[in-house]
């Protein structure tokens, strides 16, 4: 072999031997380090992303549901004219110039423009493209129905973190934790996917609402509200027998779709965090009190002759002079006198047990954020025992007031009002299902039919509330016109007009009740209150298929 | 000699199978590789596709919900079109009793099925 050979030979395997141990290096000594660095070159955390779960109503319509949308955001550095680029994006995207200048000339490598921003903006922008303004795509919380049925689901906000109702109450539920995957990427930035979920949802929600009623009821208010035009109003719906609420609303209300635009009164559910003195619908506590302790019998007589009675310090009056009156008429014409009579065989202690067995004083346990428990007055006194017969000196929300009329309405038992009947996996297995729980026997049965009959006459022609009467179907109810109490005392003008009953009596099919405050023009709950209940309770019924019971009957064959 | 002749020609066979089989085993696992990265590349592409076909089903799904909402019902089918919720006066229930058949109207017109009545 010539030495050339031998050279160009060894140079060869010493080239070979220096690839050989660099190759070595790299995989055996290196190795860690580099395929550390390469990991993090090609794999990218990336947080999962959470879609809220879907809320429906009782029959499956939808109430809540998730939209893609994409946020507008710019990396000020990049940008070469602040001023130019502003001028385009609050021509395009509504945004305000001079937040737009601040945003775009901040030194931040980040900032957000306009968050989950509107689909046709977003491509009139991205068509754009405009250098240093970037999308990245947000899920938004959208609400079909808008306003409908707003205070039983709920708002989030802009980061879909729960901020009322519903979406506040069931958050974990809606919202299941996330957690991060890792997704591979190659040079150039793109995505190698393995097909691994990004995105995880969570569970959806049944309620109990049922839209059409809910936009009966929500119809019905709108329209007492422009009558009457009271400072805000609550109208609730129950099922009595299982403490279903099939529709909630409150006057005013908010968009869900903008809870920001709205002030915090309106987004307030005012049915449960709301409290007023109830007035006479507060004195089926005192007629359930007097019958199951077999003080008065609906024949009792009461001589309510001089249109009032003194107790204490107080002179109660009867709002027309009546004569002598049995129990049931008390109830049916809501004397004051009568009552407070009966009030004072009864004694403080024994109104104020039947009104704790009746649910008052303690909250509901309704499936809804910030119920108010209300107050019972505690006093022993004769003035104190005479006001909280006919319901002063007390403190109630709507659904308690309501859930003591259900108790009547289904034979004596107290129900737990609520408004989520299921919770599904996104796979539509079930995580929970609401069985209707008795909290306790409020009153017995027999005092439970009993007092039926009486309210049933407060809504025919001599009662209270002759506008609460449903044509077809027999109602049972009571009227409320309760001053309103206010830190200088008592109004003399502003009035809480209270509606609350049952329908049909002898097979109670709907719980409802209806509460303008401050209504203008009239201020009787059997004026202002009553039409509303049977506004909703004419349509409900007919919605629910429920029969009339005025039937017209007679034999097919040689018919009568 | 000829067994000898036999054994070497096989021995240099086995070998370039098995040179044959390790580089195409290498090509093999090279172009395995490129397969699943190519496979990557196309499920990328197709979950961007599912993406944005998700994305508009669920902005029609919202659409859908509004538009099938009971205001919209209110706002087309009655005060565009006429038509009204049901009215209970206008309903007709029949009832059986004691195993025979009884009719009853609430308008207070009884369907009397010898005049040709169609409950």
């Amino acid at each position: 072999m010539s030495k050339r050979a031998v050279i160009l030979s060894t140079a060869v395997v010493f080239c070979f031997f220096v690839v050989i141990a660099r190759l070595a290096g790299i995989m055996l000594l290196d190795h860690e380090r580099l395929s550390k660095r390469a990991r993090l070159q090609q794999s990218l955390k990336k947080d999962m992303e959470v879609a809220r779960g879907v809320i429906y109503d009782r029959k499956g319509r939808l109430l809540a549901v998730n939209i893609e949308c994409d946020s507008l955001y710019c990396e000020p550095r990049k940008i070469s004219s602040p001023a130019d680029a502003a001028r385009t994006l609050s021509l395009y995207a509504g945004i305000e110039y001079a937040d737009a200048v601040k945003a775009l000339s901040s030194d931040k490598g980040f900032a957000w423009l306009k968050r989950k921003l509107d689909p046709v903006a977003a491509e009139r922008i991205k068509g754009l493209e405009m250098d240093g303004i970037g999308f990245r795509p947000e899920l938004k919380r959208v609400y079909p129905k808008a306003m409908l049925g707003s205070h039983v689901v709920g708002a989030v906000g802009v980061d879909n973190q729960p901020l009322e109702a519903v979406e506040l109450s069931y958050d974990e539920e809606l919202r299941r934790p996330g957690g991060a995957v890792v997704v591979f990427r190659d040079a150039g930035g793109r995505r190698l996917s393995d097909g691994t979920d990004t995105y995880i949802k969570g569970n959806d929600i049944v309620l109990t609402i049922d839209e059409a009623l809910q936009f009966f009821v929500e119809a019905a208010l709108d329209d007492a509200v422009t009558k009457w035009r009271p400072s805000h109003a609550t109208a609730v719906v129950m099922d009595p027998y299982t403490g279903e609420i099939l529709a909630l609303v409150n006057r005013p209300a908010f968009d869900p779709n903008r809870p920001s635009a709205y002030a915090v009164s309106e987004r307030r559910n005012r049915a449960i965090t709301d409290l007023f003195e109830p007035g006479s619908t507060f004195k089926l506590v005192m007629a359930a009190a007097a019958l199951e302790e077999g003080i008065v019998n609906p024949q009792t007589r009461f001589d309510c002759s001089k249109g009032s009675i003194k107790a204490g310090k107080w002179v109660i009056h009867d709002d027309h002079r009546q004569g002598v009156l049995t129990f049931t008429e008390v109830i049916q014409m809501s004397s004051n006198v009568g009552s407070v009579m009966t009030g004072f065989k009864l004694g403080p202690e024994r109104l104020r047990r039947y009104a704790a067995r009746l649910g008052f004083g303690e909250p509901t346990g309704i499936d809804l954020p910030g119920e108010a428990k209300g107050r019972i007055s505690t006093g022993r006194s004769e003035a104190d025992t005479a006001v909280l017969s006919i319901g002063y000196g007390v403190a109630v929300n709507a659904v308690q007031v309501l859930r003591a009329y259900s108790a009547v309405a289904n034979g004596g038992v107290l129900v737990t009002p609520h408004v989520v009947s299921e919770v599904r996996t996104p796979e539509g297995d079930t995580v929970f299902s609401f069985k209707p729980e008795t909290v306790r026997r409020a009153i017995s049965e027999r005092t439970a039919g009993i007092l039926k009959e009486i309210l049933i006459s407060v809504t025919d022609g001599a009662g209270t509330a002759p506008m609460a009467a449903v044509d077809g179907n027999r109602v049972a109810g009571k009227t409320g016109t309760a001053k309103m109490h206010s830190p200088e005392g008592y109004s003399g003008d502003k009035y809480a007009s209270t509606f609350v009953g049952f329908v049909p009596a002898d097979n109670p099919k709907l719980a409802i009740i209806v509460v303008l405050y401050e209504p203008k023009g009239a201020h009787y709950g059997g004026t202002v209150s009553a039409p509303v209940f049977r506004e909703i309770a004419e349509k409900s019924l007919a919605y629910l298929n429920v029969p009339r019971e005025d039937l017209f009957t007679f034999a097919a064959a040689g018919g009568n | 000699m000829i067994y000898r002749g036999i054994e070497k020609m096989l021995s240099y066979f086995v070998k370039a199978i098995l040179v044959v089989l390790i580089i195409s085993g290498v090509f093999g696992l090279v172009y395995l590789r490129s397969s699943i990265t190519a496979v990557e590349y196309r499920i990328g592409k197709l979950e961007e596709e599912k993406a944005k076909a998700l994305r508009e089903k669920k902005s029609l799904i919202a659409e859908r919900a509004s538009a099938l909402s009971i205001q919209e019902v209110e706002v087309r089918g009655i005060r565009l079109a006429g038509l009204g919720f049901p009215d209970r006066k206008n309903f007709l229930y029949v009832k059986r009793e004691g195993g025979r058949l009884y009719y009853a109207s609430v308008r207070g017109e009884p369907i009397d099925e010898q005049k040709g009545g169609n409950p």
